[in-house]
């Protein structure tokens, strides 16, 4: 028993050893060939942190991708689930003041906010993501890739998936749904108290005022740059002013609204309201399949489009496997795990890549035909618009609480 | 049975009950296939949660493990750290006593993020970070304090006859201490290990910001699925996570048993 436990020992360490020895050198980064990063990673272990609530997900990256890498690679990919990515930001962060050059995570699941914060204290290793081999199906132009929650990306995270607003119905019960904020109002006055929305600062509900937002004030632009106050007084009101009309039509008369994305689904699913909303577009159907959600259910998008936006993952300043998590990266966006992961709507439920790019043969893995409930890839792909940015997003979040809950 | 051993007998049913059935939703959650409002019960069966927990990936036997050597640790550590502590403010009286229990509660009054952020700072530089050995360092942080204020209790209700005894027909110290005082406090001890096992068992923030994900524990497992939407796993883990309390129910309902003369209250009463 010890002597079998022994001998991986050594050797393990022995891998170490060789680790530290070439991660000097890579901090560069520039200069070496994909065969020598990926030479390098052969046999290394990667250490992957990523959100655990994700059960799907969790289930893609265990089941689909590590027995993958191991056998094509030689990778281990270990999974390190936790509750809240900033958890992971914030370790980094005092890792970072406290001068650790070697630390535990080599590889990151985040946007938004998380990759903001970190960018703000360098936490980030790079750039790399553009210089990876199957980079090139992806659209680096895209300011839905290069722009992450209006935050440059600059090569320091790779797109792994995106999510985009849809919204969901009943199509027994709604034969034409309301595609704008006009018709919006007009169908909840027809029908009172079948409509409402997830209360902010919920996920889903940030969404959808953000959505309509939008659509109220028919821009989009602005809101990707700096915050601006001076703008931010003179578009709200409008969005504020179509809510508090919306409001008495709502369900239980807008005196109260969902807590959350998913005590709207409940709602939906027991018929007390029409139409529920999702940031994965392929959740009705699987609802639907899983027999949660009526045979009748149905997702479309408002018109303009609707808010989508990219999870990335990034190597940290400290990661001990810099070359096997660039490795690992790339597997991710290879057109197998892509075409895998929109098959599962797992991630944020969407490819990251740009289909069009894909050799042909390979394109039709993509072809996909969504179930009655979903739908197309192409549809939802012509229809994207970006998020704003944090700052718009919170000021719109505390107007929402003093100018429309509390009136 | 006399009146006293059956209403202490009901006591402890009812604190059986009390402390079952809320578990109850979550092991019929754990089995659960479809189960939808408004149904009583699940409409089907499953184990895709148990399933779960023992795929690959799941790391769920390596967070058990984990758990489980901590915890012991902690327990161990804690009361015997505790426990000079506990006689000393317990048997003796001095000066400023109510200031070193002050300190000796410090660690329990400040919320631990904010000293734990410090900690882990510390950490960092001496290497203890994000290592098993420096997880059941910051573990004993919450739960030294619960076991010196137990024994402390425990210590004070002894007046010191029988150790006095002990020592006037030749024990020395160390054999008073070990052949009287231990066997006496046993059942307090017993209750302060306890304690600092379930504290250490449940720890997830320190857990996580020390060991940093790479010392995997359950709560860090729990937490994670909790925060996500899939009620069958969360709940899965939720059940093995209540199998300890479960069980020091169960030793309690076995031991404390005023009827069994080895219990916790039978000792120590000279009668």
């Amino acid at each position: 028993m010890i002597k079998t436990g022994f001998l991986p020992l050594v050797a393990l360490l022995f891998l170490l050893a060789s680790c530290g020895g070439t991660a000097g050198e890579a901090s560069n980064g520039e200069g070496r060939s994909w065969e020598e990063i990926a030479a390098a990673a052969e046999g290394t272990t990667v250490n992957f942190f990523m959100f655990g609530g994700a059960e799907d997900t969790n289930a893609y990256v265990d089941e689909w991708v590590a027995p993958r890498l191991r056998e094509e690679h030689g990778i281990e990919l270990v999974r390190t689930p936790v509750s809240d990515t900033s958890d992971a930001v914030n370790k980094l962060l005092n890792e970072k003041q406290a001068g650790r050059e070697e630390g535990t995570i080599d590889l990151l699941w985040l946007n938004g906010e998380n990759f903001y914060t970190g960018s703000q204290a360098d936490l980030w290793w790079g750039p790399w993501a553009e210089g990876l081999p199957n980079a090139r199906y992806i659209d680096w132009e895209d300011p839905q890739i290069n722009l992450d929650f209006g935050y440059p990306v600059d090569g320091y995270e790779a797109p792994w998936s995106q999510a985009q607003f849809v919204m969901i119905y009943d199509s027994e019960r709604v034969e034409d749904p309301p595609e704008s904020p006009d018709e919006l109002l007009e169908w909840a006055r027809q029908n009172p108290g079948r409509f409402t929305y997830p209360a902010p600062p919920d996920f889903f509900g940030n969404a959808f005022i953000l959505q309509l937002f939008y659509q109220v004030t028919e821009q989009v632009e602005p809101y990707q740059g700096e915050f601006d106050r001076e703008v931010f007084e003179e578009e709200a009101p409008e969005l504020y002013e179509f809510l508090n009309e919306l409001e008495p039509h709502l369900w239980r008369g807008g005196e109260t609204y969902p807590a959350s994305g998913a005590a709207l689904d409940e709602l939906y699913q027991n018929c007390e309201v029409d139409f529920t909303v999702s940031y994965n577009p392929y959740f009705a159907q699987r609802q639907v399949e899983r027999g949660i959600f009526p045979e009748t259910t149905r997702t479309y998008l408002f018109e303009g489009g609707t808010l989508s936006n990219t999870s990335y993952v990034a190597i940290p300043f400290n990661a001990p496997n810099k070359e096997g998590a660039q490795v690992v990266a790339n597997f991710l966006q290879s057109p197998e795990a892509q075409a895998e992961l929109q098959r599962r709507n797992v991630v944020g439920g969407l490819t990251t890549l740009d289909v069009e790019r894909l050799p042909e043969e390979l394109r039709e893995e993509f072809e996909i035909k969504p179930g009655p409930a979903a739908l197309s890839l192409e549809e939802l792909q012509a229809n994207r618009l970006p998020e704003a940015r944090t700052e718009w997003q919170l000021a719109l979040q505390d107007g929402w609480a003093s100018e429309v809950q509390r009136k | 049975m006399d009146k006293r051993n059956r209403s202490a007998g009901i006591a402890l049913a009812l604190a059986a009950v009390l402390v079952t059935t809320p578990l109850l939703p979550l092991a019929l959650w754990s089995f659960a296939g479809e189960w939808r409002f408004p149904d009583l019960l699940p409409a089907s069966w499953s184990l895709r949660g148990w399933e779960a927990l023992l795929a690959p990936g799941s790391r769920f036997t390596e967070a058990v493990l984990n758990s489980l050597v901590i915890a012991a640790a902690v327990t161990a550590a804690a009361v015997v750290i505790g426990l000079p502590a506990g006689m000393a403010l317990g048997t003796h009286d001095f000066r400023l006593k109510g200031v070193v229990i002050f300190i000796i509660l410090l660690p329990i009054l400040v919320p631990p993020l904010a000293s734990t952020m410090g900690i882990h700072l510390t950490f960092i530089r001496l290497g203890l970070a994000d290592t098993m050995f420096g997880v059941f360092l910051v573990h004993l942080v919450p739960t030294v304090p619960y076991t010196a204020i137990i024994l402390t209790s425990v210590f004070a209700e002894r007046t010191g006859e029988l150790e006095e005894a002990a020592r006037t027909l030749g024990a020395g110290p160390w054999q008073a201490f070990w052949h009287v005082t231990l066997p006496q406090v046993a059942p307090g001890v017993a209750v302060a290990g306890l304690f600092a096992f379930l504290i250490s068992w449940s720890q997830y923030i320190l857990t996580v910001l020390i060991g940093g994900g790479t010392v995997i524990t359950l709560p860090m497992l729990l937490f994670s699925a909790a925060s996500g939407t899939d009620p069958v796993i969360t709940s899965t883990l939720a059940v093995v996570f209540a199998l300890p309390a479960v069980v020091a129910l169960l030793l309690a309902l076995r031991y404390l048993n005023p009827g069994n003369e080895r219990g916790f209250l039978g000792v120590g009463k000279v009668s």
